[in-house]
């Protein structure tokens, strides 16, 4: 409760500061043009001569504006524009600076340089509530007049902290909107707006760049030789972030319908910077590298080295039943139940020197605790780029260039990105503008590490027994097996991580262009006409070597993957914009021709397989039997004709209304689908009358809109496709999934209401929207009976409904001459939950691993878990009511479990409750401080990496599980088991009770083992075993495995306690033991920068420089505490389930160290 | 007075990632247990209760368990049943100087031991290492203590079978 009720503490106290400083900034700020000039002036008549005027008008990109605060720099010299935006001011003479300044704008400087008329534009704070921002199509529009929600983040926000891809500078940024980070630096970008609507889609939102629709995927996966899965990042990390003016999100269904079909999942827009509005040719350098040492690991043991059974050596213990395997470390086994390290024992080893008979020596077994803290290494990110802008009265122009290098932390990875960038705008006539945006960029790496299992390097970094020094597998070929055979502790069971590293290669090259060229025509006054091309087109080129003794592809691997993607898009938008009385109004009407199309190319080995000549990466190189190839192709034509009209009454009511339909080629003889919206927006204070400047909007609006999920290509009629060969006989064969010849696409209709609220002179703003967004035809497969030749068949069905809440409280509570802090929050909750599925289909399928499923029945939210149920005595007139009932397992008893298909066991949900993000800057004379916070709070997640973890005895965290008896046994031990029955016998909360240890360090108890009992190393599961059945299968009585009568020595007591050894008694079969709390807070950003002064960047002859040191995604703290990012919890598969090639949930080897980067960033403008 | 305004929200907010982060458990408790065992181990005079069988052995046609004692067997054995008889009758004290005292035999069972010496326990106290007086030294294994029992791992050589018997000794107060 502490950490929830933290903000509201705060609130109070913030809006108290708020008052308080509004009150004493009313002397030099902004906010009382006529103390403010008064006072000043007085003051500096006092202190200065003033002997030069300067007059001049301030506007911005609506026209004049007034009140803004124009002062002489390093003066109190100042004055404000008045209702005309006009200004008049003494200064010292005619080489003096003056700065403009006003809340909603940025701070502008501007030499008088001689000048007696200044004409100054000011540009608008787009992160605040007022002004302007993009809207869809482009269009831009003041934002009082909206009646949805949108959000606009500007490319200052984006560019603060390097950031591999463009879409994790949004974390924490915007209420609605969730970015996850699937794995490592590179690995693609989740962002999902509003939740999940659709079950047939990876539920990303269409990007649109400068007009130009973006392909983007979470779908990035692909495969050649057994489980090597690499994600190669999603195409939009191919942007630089010094190219982004500023981000739109068009949120709700309402905000996107223009785009109809593409907006099912939300729309970003993003305006890239231009040569508008500058005085001069301007060059800009800057450059940033930023460091990540590898600080936080799994919770992984070392106290225990290889082997099965921790054993004593006999000549210590007295008992050659303590070293029953014969020796402490057994190297060929795949699990660290081992012998006890540090305890002075020696055991001969894998690298064991030899004596003069060549026999290997003993040496010390010692843990070794760093091993994965020495395998990684730091990641380092440099990014560089330089532009050139300027503007004339014809044109204005930008070019760009911008290199981005990053040294990944597993070695040998990394990741390149060189982007190319011009912005043009040639004024023809005054009436004609021709623009162009064009993007060239190259994405690529020499590798990048796989994830998952297999041939991912942290995996097997992870598996390095303790006793084992990471650092002595560097050399990882065997010598004189060099490129034939890798060296590891045990050749054929493991992998060494550095052979990983280097010699299974993932490399990709993505070249990408997309841009427009467009036309705008203002051909009377008020009726203007744009056109507008736009393509976006990249090719990739995905190459595995794997070299010979991966233990899954012991004679290597080879295979190119070829993608080619393009869209293009040729538009028209017309325009009548007339202001009519009181009534201003607006209408446009366009339409817009999509044509996309794509390939796939696929050569590799089979799985498995191998090269004929080890080492050698080419086709050739591949027995033809043993060839995997495979081609696709796709095309997609979509017609669209739009209109809106948008009507506003004094400034105090604006209704938008909205349409658009789609012909689509993926829909059956294209048939149109209309996407009709309405949204208002009404000024409660213009209507009011309200003129007090501490109320400047009060703001009620709401819509509803209807949009879709277009189908993907080919979803109407089977094809054949390659079914193999016949021994030379090639087969074609069609899909196991009916497909639906009458196919509809997904709609979603939105019902969207809100407030904006902005006070005391925009210093305190608050934002918030509530909706409903109901998702029907959702497009997916039902089993069918395999009778009926097909495994699933494709249907419209169901309906999805989301529903959620977003809350943005920002402020200035400081506001003086030299000092300002911002802050905002943002609150962000969304449910999307399962109205309706077909009458045969009670729950929706999302994946089943690890023993648990993660299906929704109808009722139910997206993102529930279920597991396996312990099975428990459920006799409630038994004294044993809701003990385990355990099973014989492995020489002992077991905890026995009812397997989640088999039952409704709900165990979490991996949605989080709520997103709170929080962002803060204050600044200081030439100082400022920024950061950006993100608390992600519940939802559940799965780790594998743990499972397999307490599986194989790597995992640290279930020793917390064994309960150490100390001195208690028999019915002492039992009696206080009972009477702690809650704590120490039931199953809770993701616990299993266990007593015992694997060494006698603590109560351990013997155990039998083929016969064989040995003396320690037995732990007992608390609970009883039936001692027999009746016909229905209930137990008829009961026995205790509570700590009496070990191993039954005693026959007259019927209570015989049944250890398992160490090795077996972990509780596998369930899902509750590796299911975590996912709730954690993260630093997104941090930075300081300082900007050198304005005498000292003149006297440089520069407009600007600034230098900073920043860092970024700091976990400040998890609720799981296992040294996994929650946000990791994503599961490559490529298999793709329910559209999305990642498992949500569930991960495994997703464990990337946590690191505390540090970045330097510089910013110098010519 | 205005830096005062708006340092205190500054500091406000930079605690609430420190109030976030400060939250930890306390830790558990260590037990005594090994003071506890010593304690059990050097109060009154240990008898021996039994010699059992630590590992099941085929024996004259029949298989005789984990458990099973060896007194019962002594008469087949002309060589190793006197010894092993003879020890039935054995106790045991050991004392908090380290100091240990047996009276009875011990050349088949603790060879090593003789009838006095200095103790100590080893291993997380499962290890009892016995040094006799003229500094012959072997360690026996605790399978179970109590106030009351006590079950020490051994082996002994029985020349019949010419093998070594893992056996088990129980000493009772």
């Amino acid at each position: 409760m502490r950490k929830s009720c933290f903000m509201i503490r705060l609130l109070p106290f913030v809006l108290l500061v708020m008052i308080s400083t509004e009150m004493a900034a009313q002397d030099v700020a902004v906010s009382n043009p006529v103390r403010t000039n008064k006072n000043l002036q007085a003051g500096a008549s006092s202190v200065i001569t003033a002997d030069f005027v300067v007059k001049g008008t301030v506007k911005d990109a609506n026209g004049i504006v007034a009140g803004v605060t124009v002062t002489e720099k390093g003066t109190l010299n100042a004055t404000t524009t008045d209702s005309k935006g006009n200004f008049s001011l003494n200064v010292k003479n005619s080489n003096s600076v003056l700065v403009f300044s006003s809340v909603g704008y940025k701070n502008i400087e501007i030499a008088v340089g001689g000048k007696t008329e200044l004409i100054v534009t000011i540009e608008n704070n787009s992160t605040e509530l007022s002004g302007v921002v993009v809207t869809a199509l482009g269009i831009s529009r003041s934002k009082k007049s909206l009646g949805y929600s949108i959000e606009e983040v500007a490319g200052k926000e984006m560019n603060r902290v390097a950031q591999e891809n463009v879409l994790n500078s949004l974390s924490g940024k915007v209420a609605g909107v969730t970015i996850n980070q699937t794995g490592g630096p590179g690995s693609s970008v989740s962002m999902i707006i509003r939740g999940a609507t659709s079950l047939s889609s990876d539920n990303q939102p269409l990007f649109v760049i400068d007009g130009v629709p973006i392909a983007n995927s979470l779908n990035n996966i692909s495969q050649v030789g057994n489980d090597n899965r690499v994600d190669y990042g999603n195409a939009i990390a191919g942007i630089n972030p010094d190219d982004i003016e500023s981000v739109s999100i068009l949120k709700g269904p309402s905000a996107g319908a223009l785009y109809g079909s593409r907006a099912g999942n939300g729309v970003v827009l993003i305006t890239t910077k231009t040569g508008k509005g500058l005085k001069k040719m301007t060059v800009s350098v800057t450059s940033n590298t930023v460091f990540e040492k590898p600080y936080k690991f799994l919770n992984w043991q070392t106290k225990f080295g290889s082997g099965q059974f921790s054993a004593i050596p006999a000549d210590i213990s007295g008992n050659p039943l303590t070293d029953p395997f014969g020796g402490l470390i057994q190297e060929d086994v795949g699990a660290t139940f081992g012998g006890e390290l540090d305890k002075g024992y020696t055991a001969v080893q894998w690298n064991s020197p030899t004596d003069a008979n060549g026999d290997k020596i003993a040496t010390p077994l010692v843990s070794h605790p760093n091993n994965v803290r020495n395998f990684v290494q730091t990641g380092i990110t440099s990014t560089n780029g330089v532009s050139v802008a300027g503007n004339t009265d014809a044109i204005n122009y930008r070019v760009s260039y911008a290199n981005m290098s990053n040294r990944g932390i597993i070695p040998n990875s990394d990741l390149y990105r060189n982007t190319l960038n011009f912005n043009s705008t040639l004024k023809v006539t005054s009436k004609i503008r021709l623009s162009t945006n064009i993007d060239l960029s190259r994405n690529n790496s020499n590798n990048r590490p796989a994830g998952e299992r297999g041939t991912n390097p942290l995996q097997w970094a992870y598996y390095v027994s303790p006793h084992i020094d990471i650092r002595d597998l560097k050399d990882y070929w065997e010598p004189g097996q060099e490129g034939l055979q890798q060296r590891t502790q045990y050749n054929g069971v493991y992998n060494n991580p550095y052979f990983l590293a280097y010699e299974v290669k993932n490399s990709f090259v993505r070249d990408r262009v997309y841009g427009n060229i467009k036309a705008d025509w203002q051909i009377t006054k008020d009726f203007s006409l744009m056109l507008r091309y736009g393509l976006d087109n990249y090719g990739e080129k995905r190459e595995t070597k794997i070299a010979n003794s991966y233990t899954d592809d012991p004679n290597g691997a080879y295979g190119i993957t070829n993608l080619k993607n393009l869209e293009s898009n040729a538009e028209f938008l017309a325009t009548y914009k007339k202001m009519l009385g009181s009534f201003s109004l607006s209408v446009s009407a366009g339409g817009n021709k999509r044509y996309q199309t794509g390939s796939s190319v696929t050569t590799a080995t089979k799985g498995g397989t191998g090269l004929i000549v080890p080492g050698v990466y080419t086709i050739q190189n591949i027995l033809p039997a043993n060839l995997d190839y495979g081609s696709s192709t796709y095309k997609k034509g979509v017609n669209s004709l739009y209109g809106m009209a948008n009507v506003g009454y004094k400034d105090m009511v604006y209704l938008d209304l909205s349409g658009r339909n789609d012909w689509s080629s993926t829909l059956p003889n294209a048939q149109p689908y209309f996407y009709p919206s309405a949204s208002l927006s009404i000024l409660l204070n213009e209507i009011a009358g309200v003129t007090s400047k501490n109320i400047n909007l009060v703001k009620l609006r709401g819509g509803v809109a209807q949009v879709g999920n277009d189908a993907s290509p080919y979803q109407l009629l089977s094809v054949l496709g390659n079914a193999g060969t016949w021994g030379d006989v090639p087969r074609l064969g069609t899909s196991g999934t009916l497909l639906n010849p009458d196919l509809k696409p997904e709609i979603a209709t939105s019902y969207e209401g809100g407030i904006d609220i902005t006070l005391f002179n925009n210093r305190l703003r608050f934002s918030g929207s509530y909706y409903i967004v109901d998702n029907k035809n959702q497009i997916f497969s039902t089993q069918l009976p395999p009778s009926s030749g097909y495994n699933s068949r494709n249907i419209n069905a169901g309906l999805l409904r989301s529903r959620g809440v977003e809350l943005t409280l920002g402020g200035t509570p400081v506001l003086t001459k030299n000092f300002r802090w911002d802050i905002s929050a943002n609150y962000t909750r969304n449910r999307t939950r399962v109205m309706e599925l077909t009458t045969e289909q009670p729950y929706f399928y999302f994946w089943d691993d690890a023993k648990a499923i993660a299906r929704t029945y109808v009722g139910e939210d997206i993102g529930d878990i279920y597991g396996p149920e312990v099975r428990t005595v459920t006799d409630k007139t038994s004294q044993y009511y809701g003990y385990p009932l355990l099973s014989f397992s492995d020489g002992g008893a077991k905890w026995s479990p009812i397997e989640a298909a088999n039952t409704r066991n709900k165990i979490g949900n991996y949605n989080p409750k709520f997103i709170l993000g929080v962002q803060t800057s204050i600044t200081y004379k030439n100082f400022s401080l920024n950061l950006t916070l993100d608390w992600r709070n519940g939802g559940k997640f799965i780790s594998q990496t743990y499972r397999y973890g307490m599986e194989d005895g790597r995992a640290a965290t279930q020793f917390s599980q064994f309960f150490n008896a100390g001195t208690m046994s028999g019915k002492e031990l039992r009696d206080y088991l009972v009477a702690h029955e809650d704590e120490l016998i039931k199953v809770h909360n993701g616990t299993f009770p266990r007593v015992g240890w694997p060494t006698p360090e603590h109560t351990s108890f013997p155990f039998e083992y083929s016969g064989i009992r040995l003396p320690y190393g037995g732990l007992f599961i608390p609970g009883v075993y039936a001692t027999g059945y009746d016909a229905q299968g209930n137990p008829t009585g009961y026995a205790e495995n509570l700590g009496e009568n070990m191993l039954g020595d005693d026959p007259s007591n019927p209570n015989a306690t049944l250890p398992l050894p160490y090795a077996a008694a972990d509780p596998w079969d369930f899902a509750q033991p590796w299911l975590f709390d996912a709730s954690y807070l993260k630093l997104r950003e941090v930075s300081l920068s300082y900007s050198l002064p304005s005498h000292l960047v003149r006297s440089l002859k520069l407009q600007e420089a600034s230098f900073s040191i920043y860092s970024r995604n700091i976990m400040l703290w998890t609720a799981a505490k296992i040294g996994i990012d929650p946000e990791n919890a994503y599961q490559p598969t490529t298999g793709t389930q329910g559209g999305v090639q990642f498992k949500q949930g569930i991960e495994r080897y997703n464990v990337t160290p946590w690191s505390i980067p540090v970045g330097i960033k510089i910013n110098i403008t010519f | 007075m205005r830096p005062a305004l708006f340092t205190k929200p500054l500091i406000l907010f930079i605690s609430l990632g420190l109030l976030v982060v400060s939250c930890k458990k306390d830790k558990a408790k260590a037990d005594d247990t090994s003071a506890i065992k010593n304690g059990w181990i050097t109060s009154g005079t240990w008898k021996q209760k039994d010699l059992v069988l630590a590992y099941p052995i085929d024996f004259a046609g029949s298989s005789l368990p984990v458990g099973f004692s060896i007194y019962n067997i002594t008469g087949y054995l002309p060589l190793s049943g006197p010894l092993i008889d003879c020890t039935k009758d054995n106790t045991y004290t050991f004392k908090t100087d380290s100091s240990y005292a047996i009276s009875g035999c011990t050349e088949l069972m603790l060879p090593n031991a003789g009838s006095a010496g200095k103790w100590r326990l080893e291993v997380y106290d499962a290890v009892l290492r016995l040094t006799s007086s003229d500094n012959k030294t072997a360690p026996y294994w605790t399978n179970s203590l109590t106030a009351t029992e006590w079950s020490i791992g051994l082996t002994i050589y029985v020349a019949e079978a010419d093998a070594n018997i893992p056996v088990n000794l129980l000493l009772e107060k």
